[in-house]
């Protein structure tokens, strides 16, 4: 059971036909994720990152979408594990809905997937406290804060207890403060739950400072440029001035100018 | 879209802004009638042209103290009754079509010809026609109202459909594939305000579709009938109070919905991302 990977890409290749002429967006992508690390994506804007997100997440592709390669979430078609509840998603916007406080907006999976009331009040309020959302637990979304309302959207996405978290630039509209704080936040969440994740960003400080593994995208037909190993030690606040970590930060950026051009 | 924050249960209507509001229209309405009066007298115009407000009240005491069965005013009810039918079934067959057309771009192609024919098609022209198929009775008249009112809903219902930001139908989407329950949680709670607006327009319109129809119809007891017959008989504070009744009938049914939508956005905050 073990040696089933979270996430196996092979040969991936994604071709896009639009307006007579067909756009190879991504080509031949190779990457393994093991279960319960922490994984990055980086890549230049328009690199066919999010393309990827959907792919893994097994959303449906636009038809003009021509697909190659193979890709097992857990053993399994990306498809079958969204259908089996193995795949939790956090997108770039919160996407909350107004109409519902806090604490139903995290039910809300759960009240699709037709839980009991009494098990969803449960895996409600244990996911308020891991979030410290208690409090705001009848809030509405648009009285958060944008921190506030992506931590609100991550408890939804853990919610049905998916065992990978795919999360696509969570953080991308928040101010370097805020954003440092929930990338504390999203540490801890994933010392506590065990979670593999999938994190894509744009922010080379941000890659490093939460994953185990980088792995650099190229700008269009994008493929992995490279793929960096992060041996830093949880939690990161302390060494978050230390050469290694800068080394890190040069060693990402490098790559990431390489692939871009 | 206004929201108050101050918002305290169902009475939030009743402050004291709005009676100040209520004793201005009260003054105005006076004053109006006054000059009304005074204007006709003066310039001495016959009653067939324009009755002075003293002919209408006179006509009313007449209609109303000699407790007649079938008053203008029972006449406005009845045909308000059959304006409402038309409403709720308006509302639910055009939401039903909106439905139907924000769901494929083939079906939306070729429903929707069919849907703006209702638009420029003369409603008391189409209404022979209709009475032919379907009778001279009320099922006509209900079926014309449909066919006046129904094409903004079904149109507004579409683009709110097609509105929906893409992130939340993915999302949705990796919960289930039950297209029932993508509907339940997310489909119909943005509905509810585009409905709620287009209910204020319905609202209205429904009674002047009501009106209309009556005329070319036999429908018996409405008032657009009863405006039609008075009229031809010279009865012209007949036709004037009428009118005055269906107005102020029109004017609640649709300050009702602007309260009722009022509470409901403020409340429940549904369709708002």
């Amino acid at each position: 059971m073990d040696n089933i990977k979270a996430i196996e890409v092979k040969k991936l290749s994604a071709d896009f036909k639009g307006g007579g002429k067909d756009l190879n967006v991504l080509s031949n992508i190779n990457f393994t994720i093991s279960k319960g690390s922490f994984n990055c994506i980086i890549g230049p804007s328009g690199c066919g990152k999010s393309t990827l997100f959907r792919l893994l997440s097994g959303l449906p592709t636009r038809d003009s979408c021509k697909i190659s390669g193979s890709i097992r979430v857990l053993g399994k078609k990306p498809e079958t594990a969204s259908k089996h509840r193995e795949i939790g998603l956090v997108l770039q916007k919160p996407t909350l809905l107004e109409w519902r406080d806090v604490q139903s907006n995290i039910a809300l999976p759960l009240e699709i997937m037709e839980y009991t009331k009494e098990k969803q009040k449960e895996k409600v309020s244990k996911l308020l406290n891991l979030l410290d959302l208690d409090e705001y637990s009848e809030y509405r979304p648009s009285e958060l804060s944008g921190g506030m309302q992506q931590k609100v959207s991550i408890g939804r996405a853990l919610a049905y207890d998916p065992e990978l978290l795919l999360m696509d630039e969570p953080f991308g509209a928040l101010d370097e403060i805020n954003r440092r704080k929930m990338n504390n936040e999203i540490i801890k969440i994933w010392r506590k739950t065990k979670k593999t994740i999938l994190f894509i960003t744009h922010s080379i400080d941000e890659a490093v400072y939460l994953s185990q593994k980088v792995m650099v995208l190229s700008k269009k037909p994008s493929t992995i440029h490279k793929t960096i190993n992060i041996d830093l030690q949880y939690p990161r606040e302390k060494i978050e001035n230390s050469s290694t970590y800068f080394k890190y930060i040069k060693e990402v950026r490098g790559y990431l100018n390489e692939a871009s051009y | 879209m206004i929201i108050q924050k101050d918002l305290s249960g169902l009475f939030f209507w009743f402050k004291k802004s709005n009676l100040v509001k209520i004793f201005k229209t009260i003054l105005f309405l006076t004053i109006l009638l006054l000059t009304w009066e005074l204007i006709i007298t003066k310039f001495n115009i016959p009653k067939r042209i324009i009755p002075k407000p003293t002919d209408l009240f006179n006509f009313l005491q007449q209609e109303f103290l000699n407790s007649k069965s079938t008053t203008v005013l029972t006449k406005s009810i009845f045909s308000f009754k059959d304006a409402l039918i038309g409403f709720f079934l308006s509302l639910l067959v055009g939401t039903g079509i909106g439905i139907t057309l924000s769901k494929s771009k083939t079906v939306d192609a070729i429903l929707f010809p069919f849907l703006f024919l209702t638009q420029i098609v003369p409603v008391p022209a189409l209404a022979p026609v209709l009475a032919a198929i379907l009778g001279y009775g009320q099922t006509t008249k209900i079926f014309l109202i449909v066919l006046f009112t129904i094409f903004p809903i079904a149109v507004i219902i579409k683009n709110a459909i097609l509105n929906i930001p893409e992130n939340y139908t993915l999302l949705l989407h990796t919960y289930t594939r039950k297209r029932f329950a993508i509907f339940k949680h997310l489909i119909l709670p943005s509905l509810v305000p585009p409905l709620l607006s287009i209910m204020k327009i319905v609202a209205t319109s429904s009674i002047v579709a009501t009106i209309i129809t009556e005329l070319p119809l036999s429908v018996k007891n409405g008032i657009g009938k009863d405006i039609y017959n008075s009229f031809n008989n010279q009865l012209i504070p007949r036709v004037w109070v009428s009118v005055i009744i269906i107005s102020i009938i029109s004017l609640l049914f649709f300050n009702c919905i602007s309260f009722f939508e009022k509470y409901i956005t403020t409340k429940y905050k549904y369709g708002q991302y």
